[in-house]
């Protein structure tokens, strides 16, 4: 057939067997080269965005031109028709045609025109509409999936009660207020610019949400607090932090090193956590300068020290490794699904689209029709046998 | 669950045997003691010998043959030396169960050139498709992941081709449609 318009090429092109086999080779490419996956999916994301727009446009256009023919005038125009072979006279396979396609779920008249019964109907729903609504709902998610690598964002850290998470490049980070014994749950706050937006509890699989953002635990690990009685100040290293009279140091790796600097009574701390142990810390306490430490010890449990004059209780707590992420990508995607959930759904449920027929009567009488539906049989087929 | 799930497949698969007495009443309920034994290895096989099983209990007596061969592919996966067993995302099995379904359409249309018949089960099949897609954004969110097309992009360049397939069944073989949903259902068992 020749093809006048350059989008029919393009369509003709697309919407061929051929384009789902190319699609399994490049999957089967994806998995033989993982690192052309990203590559190859926005490729293939690219191509069903003007397949799916070209068909949007197709159905639009189609639907435009076709709605004010009648069902006969529609179906004539070169569809297949299906017959079935009914062991009832003519009258009556019209009175059972007439039955079964009853409102509100079609609008059907059966007739008769000279020796010849006819019967037309209009079911529910248009099926350019329900097929507007699913390329739609696919436009929508698969344009989320291509754009998330530039609208979503990721970052995670072990951190401790008190610190902040920041997401680079935004404005948003988080802050882990408490952790609770049991499990990896714990209360926080999002915050954008600064300023708290959302505050509440957090779990794993449960996550706190603020908008487009997200923060969730997803793993634990080692670390200490120390609390001071008074406003003792602490200066923790590598970093050159410093707080007042609490400070919580997260580990990330077997014997990683941190040391705290206690200005006032110039002594050092050095922490090293114990590679054979989950939560299991050595302690030195060195003055400044020397070479020699004045105090080793291991720290399995709370603690309470007098260093310098000054009350430490030295506590290992569990860290909270934190995932914190905008997701912009999801809610299209999301939204995307739902219109292809609802339109299967409706097409699953509803008689859609338009049928037209006739009965002949011969040797056997026979329903002849056409549908613009093409999954779904009309209630009447199951009322006699397929030729 | 995987054992609930091969339980359905197990007792719609009986049902369907009830339905024909004979060498194919015989061959179901066999598939069915052995879904029975093996569906459960993950809830991934199970869900697909539940859709099979499924379509088995609808078909007619021409293609139940091709059925019960498409549900002994379906339990294949079972069986496949990586088949896990500890795999939890519950979209898994709502894939698997979409997969069986075109998996029983090819072994069928093998049989029986597509055309007079009845195909809600293609809108099944991609309802389940979305319904997966939509729970592994939603689960993979909420477990902190941020969609970065990996291996999954095979599962959801194939899902699309099968989609492809569907509006082209009157040109695509039933073979390849076969071969296409045992290749998806392998991939995520």
């Amino acid at each position: 057939m020749p093809l006048h318009e350059p989008s029919r090429y393009l369509w003709d092109f697309l919407n061929r067997p051929s384009t789902g086999l190319a699609l399994l080779f490049a999957s089967a490419l994806v998995f033989l080269f993982p690192q052309f996956a990203p590559l190859t999916l926005r490729i293939v994301g690219g191509i069903w965005l003007v397949y799916l727009s070209i068909r949007m446009a197709e159905e639009a256009t189609s639907w435009a031109k076709t709605r004010g023919l009648s069902p006969r005038q529609l179906l004539e125009r070169g569809e297949n028709f299906r017959t079935l072979v009914v062991a009832l006279p003519p009258k009556e396979a019209a009175a059972m045609l007439s039955s079964s396609l009853t409102p509100p779920f079609y609008k059907a008249r059966v007739y008769r025109e000279r020796t010849r019964f006819y019967f037309e109907a209009y079911g529910l729903i248009p099926l350019q509409l329900l097929k507007l609504l699913f390329y739609g709902g696919a436009f929508v998610a698969i344009l989320g999936f291509l754009l998330a690598p530039l609208t979503d964002k990721a970052t995670q850290s072990f951190i401790v009660p008190g610190e902040e998470l920041s997401l680079e490049g935004t404005a948003v980070s988080f802050r882990l207020d408490e952790v609770y014994p049991e499990g990896l749950e714990g209360r926080g706050t999002i915050l954008s610019s600064g300023k708290p937006v959302r505050s509440g509890r957090l779990a794993p699989g449960r996550p706190l949400w603020a908008s487009f953002n997200v923060a969730l635990p997803i793993g634990q690990g080692p670390a200490l607090k120390l609390k001071a009685l008074s406003q003792e100040r602490f200066i923790l290293y590598p970093g050159g932090k410093e707080y007042s009279g609490e400070l919580a140091i997260p580990f990330l790796m077997p014997n990683e090193e941190r040391y705290v600097f206690l200005p006032d009574h110039r002594l050092i701390l050095r922490f090293i956590l114990n590679p054979k142990s989950d939560n299991v810390f050595l302690l030195e306490v060195f003055k400044e300068g020397a070479e020699r430490p004045e105090l080793s010890l291991e720290v399995a449990k709370s603690e309470a020290l007098e260093l310098g004059g000054v009350k430490v209780e030295i506590i290992p707590i569990a860290s909270v490794q934190l995932r914190l992420m905008r997701v912009i990508s999801l809610w299209p995607a999301m939204l995307g699904f739902l219109l292809m959930a609802i339109a299967l759904l409706l097409w699953l449920t509803l008689p859609v689209g338009r049928l037209f027929g006739f009965i002949q009567a011969e040797a056997k009488v026979k329903v002849h029709w056409a549908q613009e539906e093409p999954f779904k049989l009309p209630p009447f087929a199951g009322k006699g046998e397929w030729e | 669950m995987g054992v609930a799930l091969a339980a359905l497949g197990a007792l719609a698969l009986a049902l369907a045997g009830l339905r024909f007495p004979g060498r194919n009443g015989f061959l179901a309920f066999g598939l069915a003691i052995l879904t029975l034994i093996f569906g459960g290895k993950s809830e991934t096989s199970a869900a697909a010998m539940l859709g099979c099983g499924f379509m088995a209990l609808f078909s007619t007596p021409t293609l139940f043959s091709a059925l019960v061969s498409a549900g002994i592919l379906a339990l294949s996966s079972a069986l496949l030396p990586w088949a896990n067993g500890g795999k939890v995302e519950s979209y898994l099995p709502l894939f698997a169960f979409a997969f069986s379904l075109f998996l029983a359409e090819g072994a069928r249309r093998m049989k029986k050139p597509a055309g007079l018949w009845d195909e809600r089960w293609f809108i099944i099949a991609c309802l389940f498709i979305v319904t997966g897609f939509a729970g592994w954004m939603w689960e993979g969110t909420l477990n902190g992941s941020l969609f970065r097309p990996g291996s999954w992009a095979a599962i959801a360049l194939m899902s699309c081709a099968f989609v492809a397939s569907g509006w082209q069944k009157k040109r695509f073989g039933g073979e390849i449609l076969t071969l296409l949903a045992l290749a998806g259902l392998w991939l995520i068992i």
